[in-house]
């Protein structure tokens, strides 16, 4: 498969379970390595760098699954990803996340998220809900230049989708934004481009609108729905 | 992760330093050799408790940063005829080297790779030092001298001053190793223990965390070892030999990992448990089987966890009758309020 994606776009990828697109965002993201072909970004070729160096050239994921720091706070975990970025968790003898400018940043974070009330709880003890915003804000909290989202509202109510949305519709434009998603309200909303996997292939590749009026696509994946 | 100012943690530490110079002024010299023998434990375990805590690194070779680190100290004393901070010197950077290349090798196992590879380490400097003429082999070397610190009027030679040292020394180790994990070092490998894959993708390679902390902790095995060879005035390859390794996890477990005074509670209970036991049975390793057990019985917390359970029911207690007296007030409705938060601090607390 071929797949082109432009400084700024709102990518949504769909298809049904094990399209394939889970697979793409490891490949994407460096946590497997393709048996063949070749991945770029910004022009270069990233395709035998690993999934620490792709995320420090400003690719930023979060999890189908939550993949958090379950037993400290949602402090420490936003703390982490700030020091992280700010490239300050190499210190020995004293603790960055203290620092004035790195806890400003961190409680922007959390209520931009709606963690704020949640910042002092051990991440094990939240709600599912909750969890998955924390996933988002570690991805955020790079301030990447591509964001990768796989299946950010799983598992969540609608309001909580609804929340989710008003923010990646928030993000600053030159942010990509990739976005896997089952939802089709919010990929139709977000996105203003869609594609779909089938197999692993790419079936269908057009806006949102195109995407609606497609046979191909209202065969493969929403004909489930229709 | 390790809170820095966690009452219960402190408490416990000032607790274990406390009784330890209380012992070493009132105990009689069987005591204090004890206490002396607890105390080199102590600063192993929590040295391992760097690794095996906080990345969840479990490591079965530390006996080889020990032995090298009592070798170091003996080789360059009694052999080579070094003052003794020159020895220490020398014994540090040793154990340090070791740890870096044995960071350095295991950096990419895992799991049963990880102990596996520890213990080959482990092992190899055992029979590298049994088969060592120069090294006295299986007869170890004698004749390793204590500091002389008689300019400060201390006499080490005295077993009370000597074990009051190791004492104080133990609670050095304590407070360094608490504000190193209380650091962005700490935190992140904090973070590599519990979600590698998501260090990975915050940008964080793992590796150079990995192989630091164990820099630190075979430097802090060593530097047990140096303590070792003093106290007994003599250095043999069983301080090599993965007895010891396991020893020293074994206690670090029993007092409860990732709490840095839990395996030093733990030094204490086993080496009390070996002398004590002994005493009336040949078979003091199954009491401490039968111990290692109960103390992994809830989730492998250990001892220390036992004390966060206990103040969690504590404090759970004391809430419940705090809100059972509000009820009972007829000016209950403010009151209760205001305890309303207080179940809050207690979940808290358990985490």
């Amino acid at each position: 498969m071929s797949l082109q994606v432009a400084r700024g776009e709102r990518l949504a990828v769909i298809g049904p379970n094990g399209a394939g697109k889970t697979t793409l965002f490891n490949l994407l993201c460096g946590e497997l390595r393709p048996s063949g072909g070749m991945i770029r970004i910004q022009g270069r070729d990233v395709t035998r760098e690993d999934a620490v160096a792709r995320a420090r050239r400003g690719l930023s994921r979060s999890f189908q699954q939550n993949t958090l720091f379950d037993e400290v706070r949602v402090r420490d975990n936003l703390a982490l990803a700030v020091l992280a970025r700010r490239r300050r968790s190499w210190v020995f003898w004293r603790d960055p996340a203290r620092d004035p400018d790195i806890a400003r940043e961190v409680e922007d974070l959390a209520h931009r998220l709606a963690l704020a009330e949640v910042l002092d709880q051990p991440v094990g003890t939240l709600a599912y809900g909750t969890r998955r915003q924390l996933e988002i804000a570690l991805a955020l909290a790079r301030e990447p230049e591509v964001l990768m989202l796989d299946e950010p509202t799983a598992g969540m109510s609608p309001e909580e989708t609804r929340a989710i949305l008003a923010l990646v519709k928030q993000l600053p434009e030159s942010m990509t934004v990739v976005l896997i998603e089952h939802d089709l309200d919010l990929v139709f909303e977000f996105a203003r481009r869609v594609v779909v996997l089938d197999y692993g292939r790419v079936v269908f590749d057009g806006t949102p609108e195109e995407a609606r009026r497609s046979p191909v696509v209202r065969e493969i994946y929403m004909g489930s729905e229709a | 992760m390790l809170r820095l100012f966690d009452p219960l943690r402190t408490l416990l530490a000032l607790l274990l330093l406390l009784a330890g110079l209380w012992w070493a002024r009132t105990g009689d010299y069987f005591g204090r050799e004890i206490l002396a023998e607890m105390a080199v434990f102590a600063i192993a375990a929590m040295g391992l408790d760097l690794l095996a805590g906080f990345p969840r690194l479990v490591s079965m070779g530390h006996g080889l940063f020990v032995g090298i680190g009592a070798y170091g100290y003996a080789v360059a004393t009694a052999l080579w005829g070094w003052s003794w901070p020159a020895a220490i010197l020398l014994a540090l950077a040793l154990s340090a080297l070791a740890g870096l290349l044995v960071g350095l090798a295991t950096v990419r196992a895992r799991d049963v790779f990880y102990i596996m590879a520890t213990l080959a380490f482990g092992q190899m400097g055992y029979v590298w030092v049994v088969r060592s003429a120069e090294l006295g082999g299986d007869d170890g070397l004698a004749g390793v001298p204590r500091p002389e610190l008689a300019a400060l009027g201390l006499d080490l030679g005295d077993s009370a001053t000597f074990a009051t040292l190791l004492v104080l020394l133990a609670a050095a180790v304590y407070l360094l190793l608490g504000r190193l994990l209380a650091s962005g070092f700490g935190r992140t490998l904090v973070a590599i223990g519990q979600n590698e894959r998501r260090v990975r993708a915050l940008g964080i390679a793992p590796g150079p965390y990995r192989v630091a902390a164990t820099t630190v902790s075979g430097t802090v095995a060593g530097f047990a070892g140096v303590l070792a060879a003093m106290h007994s005035m003599y250095v043999s390859p069983e301080l090599f030999h993965w007895t010891w390794s396991g020893e020293v996890l074994t206690m670090a477990i029993l007092g409860g990992v990732g709490s840095l005074v839990g395996p030093a509670l733990g030094a204490a209970a086993v080496v009390w448990l070996k002398y004590a036991v002994s005493g009336w049975t040949e078979y003091w390793g199954l009491f401490l089987g039968l111990f290692l057990i109960l103390a992994v019985w809830t989730g492998g917390q250990g001892l220390y966890g036992y004390l966060e359970r206990l103040r969690a029911w504590l404090l759970r207690t004391l809430t419940r009758q705090e809100e059972a007296d509000a009820r009972g007030d007829r000016t209950g409705q403010t009151l209760r309020r205001s305890h309303r938060h207080r179940p809050g601090v207690a979940a808290g607390g358990e985490g």
